[in-house]
């Protein structure tokens, strides 16, 4: 009780305190009272637990007429081919030793001694095994079943929304530590130390927090599905965990491999895998101990992680970046620096003049030629698409987009369809990248000049920046 | 059956409605249960105790009894039957039944 109220007066602190110093935070104070009272209710259902466990503990343990050895190694037996939920198997536990105890009383009360009174009050029960046999068939009916499945997927749903408000607060927990309070730090570190710039914005750094805040509510949503699925059908929840692991990989994987469409990557593939994988170490983890006994061992390292796991991420995979220095980075490039000469040679002719329009995903590009006399010199036009590569050192953002480095290890364009200028000068473009995984091309227009030589077109290519955007399968099955 | 006591295989099946039966006239835990029948019957009616209780179980686990843990007038917490409204309807099904069982063996071995 007085941590209910220790509890209960913190939260008070905490939502007086944030709405006067940062008034108009109305939605992160609303999650901070919410998962307050979250904490605040599993705190007090582990207590009920904890107390309905006392209520239910069998008399020997509750110091209430202790039985002889026998009757009580008689009931550890029972006990132990019960199989049934803690709460239920203490009952029965407590219930047969008060028989056990008046059965012996009743006997003794004839003349007999206690050895033989407690031998014959176990032989009236039966063999333990057969007693719990029928007991466990008494609890574990089909309807129980059937209602603790119901419960189980209703759980879940309430789990997995208990697990977002928590993956909420986390989440923004963290977007205020890297925010405010690390990137001061990482100023000071690039300003006196090593030049290292950060990004919170990052795509990897985004996605990696937003994957790993995803694995919480299916965590949450795991465990509670387990623990009311257990209750309801009166089955051990280690018992039902291993099959709530499985559907919940199945039915989860389903949705993240074949349903969920987002931007992929690799990383992402992975940290979407991990859903399913969390949802079933939440059924099958520690999933018959109380919320405070998880929490109190895990809650830091898990907090920890959540943390820190994503900058450490992002640093690995772009987050972080090192600068090359104060002058920055250099745009200078030659034709047989980008790659772009390893298509064909430059044109000599210099003055067609070409522009891009259009998106590649979802649209028609085309090719506009601004006078299409300009392209009479040159036969057998042709669009060909190319594979590039970020280019070494280009910052993320406009600056960088507008560049890529021709990947000179395929001696061949990844498609070629052949260039038909229309009466206004433009070009349709019908190659589709969206099969590929690869993020960044170079388009070019190329045409065989009168000396038989194929040339490609324009003072410069085009670069397309996409993103890949589908399910894993899509992402898995795409080329490379 | 020289002593009154009626042979297992006769019994089998009809532990609900003799615990049903006890239960009719108030709450009662489970020794006080066994021993009420072995009163009524005159001792004829002995059931398995490893039987009555996953009987009870049974009973409560479908509505027919609801349980509760309380202080008993002497001695520790117990747990207490009651019968249920459901399980007075499965009451009257059993008598129903087990009359017209009877009445059926009475003439058939008369």
């Amino acid at each position: 009780m007085a941590k209910f109220v220790g509890a209960l007066l913190a939260s008070a602190v905490l939502i007086l305190g944030t709405a006067v110093w940062a008034r108009g935070f109305a939605l992160p104070v609303s999650i901070a009272v919410l998962l307050a009272w979250a904490i605040v209710g599993d705190v007090e259902l582990a207590h009920r637990d904890a107390r309905a466990a006392s209520r239910n503990k069998a008399p020997e343990e509750r110091g209430e007429g202790p039985l002889p050895a026998t009757a009580l190694d008689y009931l550890a037996r029972l006990d132990a081919e019960l199989e049934l939920p803690a709460p239920t198997r203490a009952e029965i536990r407590a219930e047969l030793a008060d028989h056990l105890s008046d059965s012996i009383a009743a006997i003794q009360a004839d003349g007999r001694d206690l050895g033989f009174a407690t031998g014959e009050a176990l032989v009236r029960l039966g063999r333990p095994d057969e007693l719990a046999r029928r007991l466990r068939k008494a609890h574990q009916t089909p309807r129980r079943l059937l209602a603790g499945a119901a419960g189980g997927v209703w759980s879940a749903g309430v789990g997995a929304v208990q697990g977002t408000i928590v993956a909420a607060t986390v989440g923004l927990i963290a977007a205020f530590t890297i925010g405010f309070g690390l990137r001061p730090v990482v100023d000071f570190v690039a300003t006196h130390a090593i030049p290292i710039e950060f990004d919170p914005n990052d795509l990897a750094v985004g996605t990696a927090m937003g994957a790993a805040l995803a694995w919480i509510p299916a965590f949450v949503a795991g465990r509670r599905a387990v623990k009311a699925c257990a209750s309801i059908s009166a089955r051990p929840a280690r018992q039902v965990g291993r099959f709530w692991a499985l559907a919940g990989i199945l039915a989860l994987g389903w949705l993240v491999v074949f349903v969920l469409t987002v931007q992929q990557s690799w990383m992402v593939v992975g940290f979407e895998l991990a859903i399913p994988v969390s949802f079933a170490a939440g059924a099958l983890f520690k999933v018959d101990a109380h919320f405070p006994a998880v929490a109190g061992s895990w809650l830091a390292v898990v907090g920890g992680l959540l943390l820190i796991g994503p900058i450490v991420l992002g640093s690995v995979l772009g987050g972080f970046s090192v600068t090359s220095g104060s002058s920055g980075f250099s745009t200078s490039y030659t034709d047989d620096s980008i790659g772009w000469n390893h298509v064909a040679p430059h044109s000599p002719d210099q003055s067609i003049n070409l522009g891009y329009s259009g998106s590649v995903v979802g649209g028609a590009p085309t090719i506009n030629v601004q006078d299409p006399a300009s392209l009479s010199a040159f036969h057998d036009l042709r669009i060909e698409a190319w594979r590039a590569n970020a280019y070494p050192g280009a910052p993320s953002g406009p600056a960088g987009d507008d560049l890529g480095l021709l990947d000179t290890s395929y001696s061949a364009p990844y498609a070629t369809a052949p260039a038909v200028v229309g009466a206004d000068g433009t070009i349709e473009d019908p190659i589709s990248l969206i099969h590929s995984r690869t993020p960044k091309w170079w388009i070019f227009l190329t045409g065989v000049g009168s000396d038989g030589q194929r040339y490609w077109l324009g003072s410069r290519p085009f670069l397309v920046d996409r993103t890949f955007s589908g399910t894993i399968w899509d992402w898995v099955t795409a080329s490379s | 059956m020289g002593s009154g006591k009626i042979r297992g295989q006769l019994l089998k099946g009809t532990t609900p409605l003799l615990v049903l039966t006890i239960l009719r006239n108030g709450e009662l835990y489970g020794y006080e249960i066994a021993q009420r029948i072995r009163e009524r019957s005159g001792g004829a009616f002995a059931p398995s105790e490893g039987s009555l209780y996953p009987a009870l179980h049974s009973l409560e686990a479908g509505g027919a009894l609801q349980a509760t843990w309380r202080d008993s007038d002497k001695g520790p917490r117990r747990r207490y039957y009651k019968i249920t409204p459901k399980g007075g309807a499965l009451l009257a099904e059993h008598e129903q039944e087990w009359t017209s069982f009877a009445t059926a063996m009475a003439r058939s071995v008369a």
